[in-house]
């Protein structure tokens, strides 16, 4: 990574993204912080609307090689072309309580918001519609898919006003969302899946059962993955309010072995039903989550 | 087992801080808001009762260890199996030394020091058999054996020491230590004790110093006094020559506050022959003294006995001292004058009437050596000249002690420049014109004490028409000049006598003094009120021998503070040959007094004299005291254990004797449960950095 990469990489660092007032610079800033990022990196190729011609790479695909000024110049060069592909993207964002959780940084939710504005917007860019469905124990807000520049306007709006909601039951959410959403589309679910795994798997499948391709980004704070808590503790359950006193030096052998298990399992299955698994820490940067998008984007195409 | 502090067994209490600590902590835990406690209530299951069981443990050993420690303070000592490994002589040489100095006679809560060292006593011979060798030493500054035996007797003993009060004197505890052990030395017995139960003074021990090695096994058994504040008079300073009647006499009274911290407020008293003649209030500051000066007039005669007292403290043995005064009654006066002393002579007896002055009259020419026998002063006055024999038995007279008054006269010259030295030049003159007059003297000196402001300036406008000049007089013998400087009136001491020189010409044609109201007065004042400056009287000391010197008429007796009548020695030295009284001084060698009071020295049926005897209260009263070991250290004790009030005596022999201390075992196991206790809190630390190494 070069050096101006990485200082775009630290502008898409979530500390610093959320410090921006307005949704919409917020977006703005991630994703064209992340196309900036991508011309400069392996992943140019698959941008998302038509940039520019530039020089062939050696083992690249020679589909998008331009023949014409191979002919004029003899030299190689690659046509980039705009997306004109329209896709139904619905982006499925959990406000459950959990996801109100920080070690220090940023909060799930707030993590989970600035990732699903960035793909709004990207996705906007490349004239995919885009819905929004927001939940916690059942759906709160369904905002209908459009691909103009308007909409996008809404989107963020809606998810600047974001507030965490209560308990989760993300299983309830995705089967109402698979019984609304009638074309076939990308399914991108925004959650920390702290719910009955199996059902969240009944489901997902319920999703594929109709024919859509689902991403799930899983977003955990990274103190959930390692227990790292100092001297004897009162944990309180952010949605339960339940109360638990424990020495997390003494338990974190075993939470962590846990946590790893859930999330092993988690991963089996969705790579079982054909599901993009993506587990993220809200330490993470967002291009690194905008590349997986654009991964199983691509696929899609 | 025994415990020789079993006061600091309260200190168990201390057993309830690590669970105090344990409760309060379980109480303050932080509450940290988490996702879910889905993952943490399964692994939470299974590790806590482990958790709860280490931490139980880890307060089972903090307890454990302050148990351990606030025992070893209490200072157990283990009997029955240990008492093998020290075996026990079948009998002992055992001499206890008992403080008995004035400071023993602080008054603390439970009485008076002395009667808690009386106690310690009595536990000390409850631990003594009938085959032991003992002796009951009491000291302060010497020592008496109270009780001494080779078969001990505890009846007798005891019975003994219940009459026993402290004395008035200080400490002398190195000495005492030395008495103690030397008995010890002369035992046959092969385990030797030595208990000294003081309040170990530090004025009574002194420096440190190195003493051989010594066999006996020493206890020192503390009695203190407790804290406190002590005030004391050190020392009331009466005026050394006799006074005359209606003089004021002036105490100096120099009073101690010991206390550090503490300001102290009474008041003193001043009595006389039983009476309070004057009360004032008096502070002192912390730690500080204050010296205070006290006059009253004297009326009665003769020997006058004197109390300073304050509010009884702590210590009342130096609350009270005692003074004496001495008022005279006449002063004998021998005049030899020739037919011109007719002035002089009504102004020492006016009217043939004896005021302060029992006056002879002699004429030069009749004037015998045996003349001057019963005279204290002689007055060498007018008309006649003094013969050269008669000049050298009044200047013998002067030097033994007497005293003359010389009016410098044409006539005298001879004997004026006997004893006034070779250096005085005199001119006698006649003013043929003109006059001398008195210069105006600064303030009021003792000489003109009769004189107010208004006399004095009449004194100093009297004329003289005649009068002696005199130079060569040193300036500071000078009491009175002429207004042209030349002296007026000087003074000279010879011997152990004293001269005083005065230029007057007692006849009225010398000039306008001799008829004037003031001559009398003046020449009066000549003779009672000057006189050599003598350092002020302290009395006599407790303890200390005293010595009195004196005429004696007959065999004399002394009546001691106590009531106990004693013939004194006397030294056998007759001094003095002139025709001084009673033909010579001898000197008394009283006794040490042994309690404050009065002495009185009889003569006959007279009394010659009274001492008063007071305490040395600059050696105790600041109840100083030095703690055992430190006692010990400066005594050069090595093989010395000591009992501190608190602690059990019992124990403490039984310690010494057949017994072990396990203190240090104790603490020793205490620090063996601490480190217990860190290994495994670390290992919890250990497994929690594990811990955060997986995460």
């Amino acid at each position: 990574m070069t050096a101006r990469e990485t200082r775009l990489s630290e502008f898409l660092r979530p500390e610093v993204v959320s410090r921006l007032a307005n949704m919409d610079l917020r977006a703005r800033l991630i994703v064209e912080g992340f196309i900036a990022g991508l011309h400069r990196s392996p992943y140019h190729g698959f941008s998302v609307e038509f940039a520019e011609f530039r020089q062939y790479n050696a083992g690249e695909s020679a589909r998008n090689v331009d023949w014409k000024i191979y002919a004029k110049t003899d030299r190689y060069y690659v046509r980039v072309f705009e997306d004109e592909t329209n896709l139904n993207a619905t982006l499925l964002l959990d406000r459950s309580a959990s996801m109100d959780f920080t070690s220090g940084g940023v909060t799930k939710l707030r993590y989970a918001t600035l990732l699903c504005a960035a793909l709004s917007y990207l996705m906007i860019r490349q004239r995919d519609a885009v819905g929004l469905a927001v939940f916690d124990e059942r759906v709160e807000t369904l905002i209908p898919h459009r691909s103009v520049r308007r909409h996008l306007l809404h989107l963020l709006r809606t998810l600047d006003d974001l507030t965490p909601g209560s308990r989760t039951a993300i299983s309830r959410a995705l089967h109402e969302m698979a019984d609304r959403i009638r074309r076939r589309g990308l399914v991108v679910l925004i959650s920390d899946l702290m719910d009955d795994p199996e059902s969240i798997m009944n489901g997902l499948k319920h999703f594929r059962h109709r024919g859509h391709e689902i991403v799930i980004f899983h977003i955990l704070d990274p103190i959930e993955l390692s227990l790292d808590y100092r001297g004897e503790v009162r944990f309180v359950d952010r949605e339960t309010g339940e109360k638990l006193r424990a020495q997390p030096w003494f338990l974190k052998k075993d939470y962590v072995r846990n946590v790893h298990d859930w999330i092993s399992w988690l991963e089996l299955r969705c790579k079982e039903n054909a599901i993009d698994y993506n587990k993220i820490t809200t330490e993470t940067t967002f291009d690194q989550a905008l590349v997986n998008y654009l991964n199983k984007r691509r696929r899609l195409r | 087992m025994n415990f020789l502090n079993p006061l600091f067994l309260l200190s168990l209490l201390a057993v309830a801080v690590p669970l105090l600590i344990h409760i309060f902590s379980r109480r303050r835990v932080p509450e940290v808001p988490f996702s879910t406690l889905r993952f943490l209530r399964r692994s939470d299951r299974r590790s806590m009762k482990r958790v709860n069981l280490r931490r139980l443990l880890l307060l089972l050993l903090r307890m454990l260890g302050v148990m351990l420690v606030a025992l070893a303070f209490a200072r157990p000592v283990m009997r029955g199996g240990l008492a093998a490994l020290f075996p026990v002589a079948g009998s002992k040489a055992v001499c206890i030394l008992l403080d008995r100095s004035y400071s023993m006679r602080v008054e603390a809560d439970e009485g008076q020091v002395f009667s808690q060292a009386a106690v310690r006593v009595r536990q000390v011979v409850d631990h003594l058999g009938k085959q032991d060798e003992v002796a009951l030493l009491l000291f302060d500054e010497s020592q008496e054996t109270l009780y001494g035996s080779e078969r001990f007797d505890r009846d007798v003993l005891l019975g003994s020491l219940g009459e026993i009060v402290p004395s008035w004197r200080g400490t002398d505890l190195r000495e005492a230590v030395s008495a103690g052990r030397a008995f010890l030395r002369k035992s046959r017995h092969e385990t030797k004790e030595l208990f000294i139960i003081s309040d170990f003074q530090r004025s009574g021990i002194g420096r440190r110093t190195r003493v051989p090695a010594h066999p006996e096994r020493a206890f020192l058994v503390p009695v203190r006094p407790g804290p406190g504040a002590n005030v004391s008079i050190e020392t009331v300073l009466t005026p050394r020559a006799a006074l005359h009647g209606g003089e004021v006499a002036r105490l100096s009274i120099l009073l101690r506050n010991n206390a550090e911290h503490k300001k102290a407020r009474f008041p003193l008293e001043i009595m006389i022959d039983g009476s309070r003649i004057i009360e004032k209030e008096i502070e002192i500051p912390p730690g500080g003294t204050r010296e205070e000066s006290v006059g009253f007039p004297v009326e009665k005669t003769g020997w006058i006995e004197g109390k300073v007292r304050k509010r009884s403290d702590r210590l009342p043995a130096d609350d009270e001292r005692y003074f004496t005064l001495r008022v005279r009654e006449k002063m004998n006066v021998l005049l030899i004058s020739g037919d011109k002393g007719f002035y002089l002579e009504q102004a020492l007896c006016p009217g043939g009437v004896e005021g302060d002055i029992s006056l002879r009259r002699k004429d030069w020419a009749d004037f015998t050596s045996a003349d001057l026998d019963r005279a204290e002063a002689v007055v060498l006055g007018p008309g006649g000249g003094a013969l050269r024999r008669d000049a050298g038995f009044i200047e013998r007279f002067v030097r033994s002690g007497g005293k003359a008054l010389v009016f410098v006269l044409p006539e005298l010259e001879p004997l004026v420049r006997l004893l006034g030295g070779a250096s005085p030049r005199i001119e006698f003159r006649l003013m043929e014109t003109g006059f001398l007059t008195i210069e105006k003297p600064h303030g009021r000196p003792d000489l003109l004490l009769p004189f107010n402001a208004a006399d004095i300036d009449a004194l100093v406008r009297v004329k003289f028409r005649r009068a002696a000049a005199v130079t060569g007089v040193p300036a500071e013998a000078v009491l009175l000049r002429f207004d042209t400087g030349t002296p007026f009136i000087w003074e000279k001491s010879l011997g152990s006598g004293h001269v005083v020189f005065t230029a007057i010409d007692p006849v009225p044609e010398a000039g306008g003094l001799t008829l004037s109201p003031y001559f009398l007065p003046l020449v009066q004042q000549l003779l009672l009120a000057t006189g050599p400056e003598l350092p002020p009287d302290e009395g006599a000391v407790v303890g200390n021998a005293v010595t009195w010197e004196g005429p004696f008429t007959a065999e004399p007796l002394c009546r001691m503070p106590g009531g106990e009548m004693l013939k004194p020695r006397m030294d056998g030295v007759r001094r003095g040959k002139g025709s001084h009284p009673g033909g010579g001084e001898r000197t008394l060698l009283i006794p040490p007094p042994e309690s404050p009071g009065f002495i009185t020295i009889i003569d006959g049926q007279n009394v010659a004299g009274r001492v008063a005897v007071n305490i040395d209260s600059r050696k105790e009263s600041d109840l100083d005291c030095l703690g055992g070991e430190e006692a010990a250290d400066s005594l050069g004790l090595e093989n010395f254990l000591v009992i501190e009030e608190g602690d059990n005596l019992a124990a403490g022999i039984a310690t010494a004797r057949e017994g072990r201390e396990i203190s240090v075992l104790l603490i020793l196991a205490a620090i063996a449960v601490f480190v217990l206790e860190l290994v495994i809190a670390q290992r919890k630390h250990d497994a929690a950095e594990e811990s955060r190494d997986v995460g």
